[in-house]
Formats: structure tokens, C-alpha cells, sequence
């Protein structure tokens, strides 16, 4: 069941005779093979959600009368947009794993080929970083067909409320200040754009650093995909706990009970309905206070993805150099 | 210095434990298993959290906020309840099949006479395997306790949460000084913090239980496949038996204590008789009688850790090839 193992270090060799070597041909074949055949993948199953978003919302339609395009399109919109949605998100969440299983194997050459090697794997990862900008552009387009179906008739798809409402909403703050439209567009875009290069880019350098802490090679892999993961445990940590503390802050900020100390508790029913009672606003000053928040977090959240990444790579070459000299 | 002195294995010198730790596993299955656990456990938690997040987002209550803080809260800490036992029952069974083989396997190859000659003491020989063992499966260990202390913090914050939005709230004069007049707070806070100490532990304890009865069932046979399944079998009797004492126990506590609080409609004819105790004193009782119950429960476990490795030594004391 077990054997006696070695420590040493393994030498150096160019990068992609190493993994040549080290992995079983059968293997190496079907790493390509998902490499590259993950972009005609993702074309397929968005197509195949688009048809079978199309062919539940024609189901939907009342057997008898006049054909509803409105309810139709509706129907069309949200159910491919959910299903866009999940397949992008889960295509991210697989990607950013597999960048970090990637990057933990260009450690072991030392630092000397530790750039090359990264350069190497950020290679390998540009089709399924493609794959995945494809489905955020389908989700792009939908939402762009949407708006144009809106402002070109919007009497016949009063009942497409979402869209109708957004849209609304949009011109509404565009009458008030254009640039910050614009601002809040260019943002969202251009983490649409970007976010999953940024994403591959830290996922690959998290990899690397949590690979240099072990010295058995075998570690290395589940070591990154624990770093990748431990990450997004945090992230959710932070926003459940968070959560839970901020709205603790605001029952307790909004409280009747505690800001007039002469009101009592009449019954539990007259204390649910009273206890808290959201800011009355506008809808376009909520979506104004929507898009603030969203242009606060996305800079953010980039710049956190971007630095991280460079000081990772900073960590793991100073890891490196320690270790192998 | 003490410490060096009291436990020879604690040194890093021993042999046994240098080269059983050093050892790498060469079984596919086994060797996924140690290394994919914290990444698995890590991966489906932070899923979890970010399913019940999102699918709770979706069903906001915007009438009554504090409806959502408490589901997604309530939710999120039953997935890791269920991980927590799924997982934690795969690391005993996995913690038996490491450490089943440990003189069992010796016997098997007609080692042990020699690893006999050597000047070890016979209770080094076997700690030092079973911390060998630690060192192989530290990776689900420390998942196992990472996923407890996430778990207890979220339970933490449940329990503030609902506490002063559903009990707090409504306290009048009178509660108030019974809490903090009458001092309720301190077996309140002791039993608390007591629970917390032993939900922590349990991880360490109910492993190196595992470790201890793997080993025991290693001196009982004299091949690896039934030292593993005498370990499995002994681990499982282990866990039947203590489900069945602690609800015994807990359906007795309960009986006596209800009895004994409203003696009016108590089942029990000795308790018909005499006067109700008072809100303090319940709480007093109640807070006494669970911290007991905790330190006898960890008192027990230590006790059968030390019994089975005791008996465990025993018998490696006699055994021949």
C-alpha cells in the first residue's frame, strides 16, 4: 500500500518536454483535447440552451387563440439568460480550478523556468478563456436584442417588465447625467471582457505560490486546488458573515424600539410589521444607489484580482529562490 | 525540556514514526482520498454557502429582512452539518484502514520479531505509528476542523441573531433580573462555552479514538484484511453504542427535569409532592447538569482512547510470529 519516497528536488527541463514526459500519453491527449475542444463545447450548449429556451417558451403558449409574442419573448429571455448564466459561472469556477492545478507544476523547475512555464500555461488557457467570453457574449447580445425589441416597440412588449423597467430606468438617469451612465456601462463591460483573463491570471499564480510549500511533488496539485478554493470559501464566508453583521447594523440603526424608548410591545404581529421598514426612495434613485454600488465594487474587485496575482508571483519566485537557490 | 523527557516518540528521533511518515501511498483510490479531501470539503462548502446565498437573494422577504438573515443562516449551517458528518465518518474509516495494518501487516511480513529486537520501547513502536498516520490524513483532519470552527461561528451568529430579534426583544423588568440579578448568565456561559470546547475537540478525539481502536484490532489478528475489518467492526459499535447511551441519557435528563421543574403533571410519583423550584434555580440545574454531562462525555472518550491503546500495548506484549 505504501512505498519509501524521495525528497529531492526535480531538475529542470523545458517546459513542455517535462509535462510531455511526466503524464501518460492517453492523458496528455485528452488534456488537449478538452483545451481545445472546450470553444466549439461552449458554442454548442449555448445554442442548444437558446433552442431549448425557444422551444419551452413556444410550449408555454396558450393552446388556443392568438400567438403572444410578448409572453413568448419573456419566457424566451429569462430562461435562456439563467441557463447562459449557470453555464458561464460553472465554466468559471471549473476554469479557475484548473488554472490553479496548472500553476502549480510551473514550480517544479525552480524559478529559473518558472516565467516561461507561466507563460506556457496562460497559453494553454486562452481557448477556454475564450470559451467563456463566448458565452458572456451570448448573454451580451440577449440582453442587447431585449433593449433594442424595447425602444424600437415598446407597446407590444408592455408586458416584458423587467427589461421595459430597466430600460426605463436607464434613460431616466441618462436625462439626469449621461457620463455616469457611461462610466457604470464601461465598468460592468469591461469586467465582462476582462474578469476572465484576470481570473486565469491570479487562479494560475495562487496555483504556483501554494505548490511551493510542499517539496513532494504529487502535493502539488491538490495544494492549488485548495488555495483556489480556500479563496472562494473565504469570499463566501465574507459575504455570509457579512451579511448577517449588516443587517444587524441596520435592524438595530432602524429599530423603533430602541429610538423611542416611550413605545412598548403590543403583540408579535404589530412588532414584525413595524420593527423595520426600508428607506422610502424613488426607483431611480435605487437604481442610482444599485449603480454606485456596483461601480464601487467592480474597480475593486479587479484591482484586488490584479495585485494579488503580482504579489503572488513576487511570493512564489522569493519561494523559489529560497528553496532551490 | 518536560515534555522530551516524559514522551520519547514527541522528539522526532523515533524511528518507527521517521520511516512510517516518510512513507508514500501507493494505492490510487487511498491516495486520492488523502489528497483530494480538504479541497473537496473546502469546494462543497464554499458551493454550499454560495447556493444558499444566492437561492435565498432570489426569495428576499422584503417585508421582514431578519426572516432572511435567519434562513440563510439556518440553511447554510445545516450543509455543513450534513458535510460534516459525511465527512467525518469517511475519515474514521479512513483512519482504521491506515492504521489496521500497522502490526498486523508486520506479523504478515515476519517483521516484528525483528522491530521486537530493537532497543524501542514497544509503546513508541506503536505511537509512532499512529502518529504516522496523523501526518497521512492531516489534510481531511484539518478540513474536518477548518469546516467545525466555520460551523460554530455561523451557529454562534445564528443563535445572537435569533436570540435578540425573537427573545431579547421581548423581555420584560422582571426577565431582565432574573438574568443578570439573580446571576443566570454563568451557567448559562460556562454550559456554552463548554459545548463550543467540546464541539471543537470532537474531530481530534473521535480520530485518535479511531487510531486507538485501529491499532487494538491490529494486535487482535494477525492479517491486514481482518485487522481492518475487526477495526471497522469495533468502530461501528463504538458509534452504535454511544448514539444509544447519549439518547438514553438525554430522554432520562429530560424526563427527571420536567418532573422535577412542574411537579403537577410530572409522571413520576416522587416529584408530585413537593414544591416547583424557581426560574433560577432550573437555570442554575440546567447549566450544572449539561456541563457535567460534557466533561463526563470528553472524560469517557479520553477513557476508552487510553483503554484501547492500553489494551492495545497489552496485547503486543504477547504476541509471537
Amino acid at each position: 500500500m505504501v512505498e519509501a519516497h524521495s525528497d529531492l528536488p526535480q531538475p529542470a527541463d523545458k517546459p513542455s518536454k517535462q509535462l510531455r514526459k511526466d503524464m501518460p500519453s492517453r492523458r496528455i491527449r485528452f488534456e488537449r483535447w478538452s483545451r481545445l475542444g472546450c470553444f466549439p463545447m461552449m458554442l454548442l450548449a449555448c445554442v442548444a440552451a437558446m433552442l431549448l429556451a425557444a422551444l419551452i417558451a413556444w410550449s408555454n403558449q396558450p393552446r388556443y387563440g392568438v400567438f403572444n409574442f410578448a409572453r413568448a419573448y419573456t419566457d424566451f429571455f429569462f430562461i435562456s439568460l439563467v441557463i447562459l448564466v449557470v453555464i458561464q459561472t460553472t465554466a468559471i469556477w471549473i476554469i479557475g480550478i484548473r488554472a490553479a492545478r496548472m500553476g502549480s507544476q510551473a514550480v517544479r523547475g525552480g524559478r529559473a523556468s518558472f516565467r516561461p512555464r507561466m507563460h506556457l500555461i496562460r497559453q494553454r488557457l486562452q481557448v477556454p478563456t475564450m470559451a467563456i467570453l463566448l458565452a458572456r457574449g451570448f448573454a451580451v447580445v440577449l440582453v442587447a436584442v431585449s433593449i433594442i425589441i424595447v425602444l424600437r416597440d415598446s407597446s407590444a412588449l408592455i408586458q416584458f417588465n423587467p427589461v421595459w423597467e430597466g430600460v426605463r430606468l436607464l434613460e431616466a438617469i441618462w436625462d439626469i447625467d449621461p457620463f455616469f451612465v457611461i462610466v457604470v456601462m464601461g465598468a460592468v463591460l469591461l469586467h465582462f471582457i476582462i474578469g476572465p483573463w484576470l481570473r486565469v491570471r491570479y487562479s494560475t499564480m495562487l496555483g504556483a505560490l501554494a505548490a511551493t510549500f510542499t517539496r513532494k511533488p504529487f502535493e502539488r496539485a491538490s495544494l492549488a486546488a485548495t488555495a483556489r478554493l480556500g479563496v472562494g470559501l473565504l469570499l463566501g464566508l465574507a459575504l455570509l458573515w457579512g451579511t448577517v453583521l449588516a443587517f444587524t447594523v441596520v435592524l438595530l440603526a432602524t429599530d423603533p424600539l430602541l429610538s423611542s424608548p416611550g413605545l412598548s410591545v403590543v403583540n408579535e404581529r404589530l412588532i414584525l410589521i413595524e420593527r423595520f421598514s426600508w428607506p422610502r426612495v424613488g426607483s431611480v434613485t435605487r437604481a442610482v444607489y444599485v449603480m454606485s454600488v456596483a461601480l464601487t465594487i467592480i474597480p475593486i474587485y479587479m484591482a484586488g484580482q490584479a495585485v494579488f496575482a503580482t504579489l503572488y508571483a513576487l511570493l512564489t519566485r522569493r519561494r523559489l529562490k529560497k528553496i532551490h537557490g | 525540556m518536560a515534555l522530551k523527557k516524559i514522551s520519547a516518540w514527541a522528539q522526532g528521533d523515533n524511528p518507527v514514526y521517521r520511516l512510517e511518515a516518510a512513507k508514500t501511498v501507493t494505492n490510487k483510490r487511498l491516495r486520492s482520498m488523502q489528497l483530494g479531501c480538504l479541497p473537496s470539503i473546502i469546494g462543497v462548502m464554499g458551493l454550499g454557502i454560495t447556493a444558499v446565498l444566492g437561492i435565498s437573494a432570489l426569495q428576499f422577504p422584503y417585508w421582514n429582512p431578519e426572516r432572511y438573515v435567519i434562513d440563510v443562516l439556518l440553511y447554510s449551517l445545516l450543509a455543513m452539518l450534513f458535510l460534516q458528518v459525511t465527512t467525518g465518518a469517511a475519515l474514521n474509516i479512513s483512519t482504521i484502514a491506515f492504521i489496521s495494518p500497522a502490526v498486523s501487516g508486520e506479523l504478515e511480513m515476519q517483521s516484528w520479531s525483528i522491530l521486537r529486537t530493537t532497543a524501542l520501547n514497544l509503546v513508541d513502536v506503536l505511537l509512532g505509528k499512529c502518529l504516522a498516520v496523523m501526518v497521512h490524513l492531516r489534510l481531511p483532519l484539518i478540513g474536518i476542523v477548518l469546516l467545525r470552527a466555520v460551523s460554530l461561528t455561523t451557529a454562534l451568529l445564528l443563535i445572537t441573531f435569533a436570540f435578540w430579534r425573537d427573545t431579547l426583544y421581548y423581555w420584560d423588568t422582571f426577565e431582565w433580573q432574573l438574568v443578570f440579578g439573580q446571576q443566570v448568565w454563568i451557567p448559562v456561559l460556562v454550559a456554552g462555552t463548554l459545548i463550543a470546547l467540546f464541539y471543537l475537540l470532537q474531530p481530534m478525539l473521535q480520530f485518535l479514538i479511531s487510531d486507538a481502536l485501529g491499532v487494538l484490532a491490529s494486535t487482535i489478528t494477525r492479517s491486514r484484511t481482518r485487522a481492518i475489518a475487526t477495526g471497522m467492526a469495533l468502530r461501528l459499535s463504538t458509534w452504535i453504542v454511544a448514539i444509544l447511551l447519549n439518547v438514553g441519557i438525554m430522554i432520562a435528563f429530560v424526563t427527571l427535569f420536567t418532573s422535577w421543574a412542574d411537579p403537577r403533571f410530572s409522571q413520576i410519583e416522587v416529584f408530585r409532592n413537593t414544591t416547583g423550584p424557581s426560574q433560577a434555580q432550573q437555570w442554575w440545574v440546567m447549566g450544572i447538569s449539561l456541563s457535567s454531562y460534557v466533561l463526563a462525555v470528553l472524560l469517557g472518550q479520553v477513557g476508552l482512547l487510553a483503554f484501547c491503546f492500553g489494551m492495545a500495548v497489552r496485547r503486543a506484549r504477547r504476541l509471537v510470529e
